[in-house]
């Protein structure tokens, strides 16, 4: 339970200068039990000692570690969560549930969760079809070992209508600080919704995300296939790409600018005391932007994803190995950015 | 910012409804965006947005069925289903068909499943029901002394679960 620098975080990939990462999840329930909202207690606990058990050689032979969330602390999961490898909702409720995944974030599966199994694969960067083969390869194994809630009407039978069909979310997490600064981001996600994508922002805050950081993903997951699904997330992540490099392209015209704005950002980071994760989120936002456009020589991406991820609440408290109050949580974060920082 | 429902955790989901001829805005955590809980202005099931206008997508479905009509599968109401849009088990999806048919309209504007279908498992897996009756009858027979009874219970009880996991 270790923090780690996980795959999703690791800044290598198609598209690095924009795309974070790539994820694609599936719903999938098992037969003859109830979904996780109607079962009772000890439906849950057989539920999820069925699915542990089933999926062991699955588990051995891609190296994933079993966490007994019931059992696990409040940091600890709070931890995985913000690693992505668990949601929230399977870290805050109450019944018997949890999670394998492999050390290095590729991939996790959540076990009885609002539906019983939910497989995520990451990949660094724009890898779709890379994390769809890897996700349908363990799907298919998982399905030789256990029974599938599924129809031919309606596909894959999941406890919300609004992921039954294929079960299958994928998400890229893209980078649009252009957008952002010349205010067509609106106008650009607008355009994607109408190609029936969600667009929400990472930890947003306000019509804006924060840090610049907006997550596409397919609103759709009944009466198109797997295949159509990836070809039009690839097509609306393609269009913002286009959009978002037309905007940086403007923004090299005014080097200065950009220049300004991210090496005051830059001493920010290195000075400060106290900083919020939102103040944090914005100033490693400007950094990016400065590194992508070469108008910065350090840090490296490797040290701002790092700050992004070990900043976050639980993994300060996970780091100093007891609970922290929103105060001082911003000073640790001020001295562990500035740790980074200086290598 | 915090949820405004909560008030203790970080709102990231944030959403624009139209009230009248204005638009108001909303913040909510991902679970109480979700929960559907009495005082969560957005529904579960709804497709949440950034920006525009959902609700026209996420408006209630008429009632097609009974308001007594429950499923068999897991005893989830009809009412139940329409306030949390969630089903209980694998069954409600007949039960509850024409409603779902509407949603799925509204939501996926499609009905008809395409794509992957899933393999058979080699080994066909105890239904959790199987395994409680057997727990139920194991208790039985140890509370009435009847011991061979019992271990045939127990020994069957083991079979399942060395078949399930490995």
């Amino acid at each position: 339970m270790k923090p780690e620098f996980d795959e999703w975080l690791s800044g290598q990939g198609p598209q690095e200068e924009v795309v974070i990462c790539t994820r694609v999840r599936l719903a999938r329930n098992l037969e003859g039990f109830r979904f996780a909202a109607a079962q009772d207690s000890e439906e849950a606990e057989v539920l999820t000692q069925t699915a542990e058990k089933a999926l062991r050689p699955i588990a051995r032979k891609f190296g994933w570690e079993w966490v007994d969330l019931a059992a696990a602390n409040s940091i600890d999961r709070q931890v995985l969560v913000e690693r992505h490898l668990i949601s929230r909702e399977l870290g805050d409720t109450d019944r018997a549930r949890g999670v394998m995944f492999d050390d290095v974030g590729r991939a996790s599966l959540m076990v009885n969760e609002e539906d019983h199994l939910r497989l995520q694969v990451f990949r660094s960067g724009l890898r779709l079809r890379d994390a769809w083969e890897a996700a349908d390869g363990v799907d298919d194994e998982m399905a030789s070992i256990l029974p599938f809630a599924y129809s031919s009407a309606y596909g894959y039978l999941t406890s919300c209508p609004t992921n039954t069909g294929t079960g299958l979310r994928i998400s890229v997490l893209l980078h649009l600080p252009a957008l952002v600064a010349s205010k067509q981001i609106e106008t650009a996600t607008n355009a994607i919704q109408e190609m029936n994508m969600t667009v929400r922002g990472l930890y947003g805050e306000g019509s804006q995300a924060l840090g610049d950081l907006f997550q596409i993903s397919n609103q759709r997951t009944l009466g198109d296939s797997e295949q159509h699904i990836l070809e039009s997330v690839e097509s609306a992540v393609t269009s913002l790409l286009a959009f978002e490099h037309r905007h940086r392209d403007e923004l090299r015209q005014k080097p200065l600018v950009v220049q300004d704005r991210a090496y005051r950002a830059l001493g920010v980071l290195e000075r400060a005391r106290t900083l919020t994760s939102e103040e944090t989120m914005t100033l490693l936002s400007r950094l990016r932007l400065g590194r992508v456009l070469h108008v910065l020589d350090a840090p490296p991406i490797e040290a701002l994803n790092r700050i992004f991820l070990l900043t976050q609440p639980a993994h300060l408290q996970k780091r100093v190995g007891h609970p922290l109050d929103p105060h001082e949580r911003d000073q640790h974060r001020a001295e562990l950015v500035r740790k980074i920082l200086a290598g | 910012m915090l949820c405004q429902n909560c008030q203790q955790a970080q709102a990231t989901i944030h959403s624009l409804d139209k009230d009248g001829s204005d638009w108001v805005a909303h913040h909510h955590c991902e679970k109480c965006a979700m929960s559907g809980g009495p005082e969560a202005s957005v529904e579960p099931g709804k497709i949440i947005k950034l920006f525009g206008d959902y609700l026209a997508q996420a408006d209630s479905p008429a009632p097609t069925l009974d308001k007594d009509t429950a499923c068999a599968g897991c005893g989830l109401g009809y009412e139940q289903f329409q306030q949390s849009r969630r089903l209980g088990c694998a069954r409600c999806y007949e039960t509850f068909a024409p409603d779902l048919e509407q949603i799925f309209l509204r939501v996926q504007e499609r009905t008809m499943h395409k794509g992957k279908a899933p393999g058979r498992p080699q080994t066909s897996m105890p239904s959790p029901l199987e395994l409680r009756r057997l727990r139920e009858n194991l208790q039985q027979a140890v509370d009435e002394e009847r011991f061979e009874d019992a271990a045939g219970y127990r020994d069957k009880l083991q079979q399942l679960s060395d078949e399930l996991g490995e």
